[in-house]
């Protein structure tokens, strides 16, 4: 748990961050979300000490960030940067080990620590542990950044931009990873971003900031559907918000028992209504694949497959109804 | 020898004409044809008279000089550089050949205080196969310990060679035989003088460029100075220094015992100390300041303390570029040391110095050539280990 109370930062006459309260609950994913030079950055690196607070507390666990030695308070705070900012004259295994070898762990605790992590992120530990960042690629280099931030599992992990130098395709396929390690791990996460994309794919919580004040901080379902006027409402983007609702949810929500309109003929699934053949949703797809498919397909009933039989099924209707205004 | 010229290098590696190569061909062959190789003299001190190297000993100067053009062209159309560095050492070992010959040959029937002197022609051909050899070794941009290796062989072989007795018959042999003990103890000295400087830079210097790469103001104000003392002429700096320290020790004649004087080892010390600390305070900052801003970053939010993140981070990363600089003081060193001698400091400076004073040239170069010689010595292996430091990380 981390409470940040009237926190502050004054840089001669300039106010940087003008007296910002938040809280994030244990296993939830902050998002601090704004422009260049809104103060999100300055916030997060209050809260390991990188930048000292002009005023206001920072409680981690119900102790004072402020009053705890630097060092041992940053042992326990994982940091992503978005330069990475590997060691390059270590290998990836003795970067990943750096915390632990802070702390003074082990040596086999920390060499089963880091394979265990190295796996996880989907780097064989056999090719990967001895290579130098160097020899890496931009997204592994930016795996094994995030491998060596939990690799003591911290308390609080705070991430700056952290998949913000990757090329799109590999960004998105390093959120997916996060976000699903994530759902796994239950890490307490403060993450600042300027993509509204990434804080709706990993926040539970997103904070609008601008000129150093937090404008709006809600779920990201309530930013969507009720954005304050001004600035929040230009960042979140009305104009998709539907589809970006139905993107925080998936099938398994609104499914319905199936009916017998589905039947399994070999690896083919026959809608007998029709008479075609139809591709299922998965029950972890989003809606908004969903209406995709929907749309697409010209249908107005999809079924939903789990190890290829049919569990359920969805409506067009209800898919309209949860990307819908609320009466 | 460290730098490594990629394009150069691939072009080179198959090419059956190196243009490169010709650049240190042609002069050499030009040198042999227009420069006496040897120089009689009827004694040590009057200029002589020289001898080309077609004419040297019976059967070996026509031989040779064939030889030695053959190998010089040898090195234009080889076609490996391993087979050009082979070449080039190849020609320099049959000019010292040559020239052993020759001075046996000059001196078997001649008066008592004869010389006999290497000449221009020899030097010079000497030079270019050696640096064609040397060339054709950094294109083949080999690994440091590989490079150690050709090092200590080509130092095995030139120390064979001058043991064996085949040179005996030149003057600057003679000048050896003559000043065994003064050059045992001017290479003592030498060692010295560039040792003993080292350390005490060190010590200051490294801690003084992490003080200037931390804070504007200490740099604002060391550098400046430290770069007067780098444009100091060294023998004004030698005498500078003089005068301070012969008032220390007229003050504490206690100062004596510790071989503290006016003049001597102390004041060169002190100088060859002061000329270091500009290119090792200069390096350190350098190596400091490329050290990424982000990796520095991660250190400090990862728990690091500041010392942890000077000896795990910041040190390994700078040392590399902080070694660059120790060896441009150790080369530095190794030459300034010669003057050392003028104010009775010691080191090779002795022999060069005395044998001004005589006019015994082959006296000069007996002081000179150890100096080139421990200059060589010092790049190739600083060279190495910075490579070996850079090669760790790709």
């Amino acid at each position: 748990m981390i409470e940040v109370r009237e926190l502050t930062k004054r840089f001669g006459d300039r106010i940087a961050v003008d007296g910002i309260s938040f809280e994030v609950r244990d296993g939830c994913v902050l998002a601090l979300v704004g422009t260049s030079g809104c103060g999100k950055s300055t916030t997060l690196r209050m809260i390991n000490r990188l930048v000292d607070p002009s005023s206001g507390e920072v409680m981690i666990d119900g102790r004072n960030a402020l009053d705890m030695p630097l060092e041992q308070l940053r042992l326990g705070i994982g940091y992503v940067i978005q330069g990475i900012g590997l060691f390059p004259h270590w290998t990836v295994a003795r970067n990943v080990a750096t915390v632990p070898r802070l702390m003074g762990w082990e040596r086999e605790r920390i060499e089963a620590r880091v394979s265990e992590l190295l796996e996880l992120f989907q780097l064989d530990p056999g090719e990967f542990a001895g290579k130098y960042p160097s020899e890496l690629s931009g997204g592994q280099q930016q795996r094994v950044g995030v491998a060596r931030a939990i690799a003591a599992e911290p308390a609080v992990l705070l991430m700056d931009e952290p998949f913000g130098a990757l090329d799109p395709i590999t960004r998105q396929r390093l959120q997916a990873e996060f976000a699903a390690i994530q759902r796994r791990r239950r890490m307490t996460v403060i993450l600042v971003t300027h993509d509204m994309d990434e804080a709706f794919k990993l926040a539970d919580t997103i904070a609008v900031m601008d000129e150093g004040r937090i404008l709006q901080i809600a779920s990201p379902e309530e930013l969507l559907r009720e954005p304050r006027q001004g600035f929040v409402r230009t960042l979140v983007g009305l104009d998709d918000r539907a589809l970006r609702i139905l993107s925080l949810h998936t099938v398994d929500e609104i499914r319905r028992e199936p009916t017998g309109r589905w039947e399994v003929r070999g690896e083919t699934l026959i809608d007998r209504e029709s008479g075609r053949a139809v591709n299922g949703l998965g029950a972890g797809d989003t809606l908004r694949e969903a209406a995709s498919r929907i749309i697409w397909e010209a249908v107005e009933t999809l079924p939903v497959l789990e190890a290829g039989s049919v569990v359920g099924e969805v409506r067009a209707d209800d898919v309209w109804a949860a990307g819908g205004r609320r009466a | 020898m460290g730098i490594s010229v990629p394009l150069q290098r691939r072009a080179g590696s198959g090419a059956p004409f190196s243009h490169a190569a010709l650049v240190y061909a042609v002069p050499c062959v030009l040198a042999l044809l227009a420069l006496p190789f040897l120089s009689f003299r009827p004694n040590r001190i009057v200029s002589g008279e020289g001898v080309q190297v077609w004419d040297v000993a019976e059967g070996w100067g026509l031989v040779g000089t064939a030889a030695l053009f053959v190998l010089a062209g040898a090195t234009v159309l080889a076609g490996r550089q391993a087979a050009r560095a082979l070449l080039g050492f190849l020609g320099v070992a049959l000019a010292m050949a040559v020239a052993g010959a020759g001075a046996k040959d000059l001196m078997a029937d001649a008066p008592q205080f004869a010389r006999v002197s290497l000449g221009g022609g020899f030097w010079l051909s000497c030079a270019f196969f050696a640096l064609a050899a040397a060339d054709a070794l950094m294109r083949l941009d080999l690994r440091p310990l590989v490079r150690l290796a050709v090092a200590g062989f080509v130092a095995a072989a030139l120390a064979a060679a001058l043991a064996s007795g085949w040179f005996d018959s030149l003057s600057l042999m003679q000048e050896y035989r003559a000043n065994a003990d003064t050059f045992a103890a001017a290479f003592r000295g030498h060692l010295i003088l560039v040792g003993g400087s080292l350390l005490p830079a060190l010590a200051i210097g490294l801690p003084l460029g992490w003080l200037c790469h931390v804070s504007s103001r200490a740099r604002a104000v060391a550098v400046p100075i430290l770069n007067i003392l780098q444009t100091t002429p060294s023998i004004a700096m030698f005498g500078l220094l003089m005068i301070p320290l012969a008032a220390l020790v007229a003050a504490i004649p206690e100062l004596r015992r510790f071989g503290i004087a006016g003049i001597g080892v102390t004041p060169a010390l002190i100088a060859l100390t002061l000329y270091s600390l500009l290119p090792v305070v200069a390096n350190t900052m350098a190596g400091f300041r490329a050290v990424p801003v982000e990796t520095r970053e991660a250190g400090r939010a990862m728990g690091m303390t500041r010392w942890t993140l000077l000896r795990q981070v910041e040190l390994p990363l700078a040392a590399p570029v902080i070694l660059t600089g120790v060896r441009i003081v150790v080369v530095q060193n190794i030459g300034l040391a010669a003057v050392a001698a003028l104010i009775g400091g010691g080191g090779f400076g002795t022999l060069v110095f005395r044998g001004m004073g005589q006019t015994a040239m082959d006296l000069v170069l007996l002081g000179t050539l150890p100096i080139i010689a421990m200059a060589i010595v010092a790049t190739i292996l600083f060279d190495a280990a910075i490579d070996t430091m850079q090669r760790r990380r790709p």
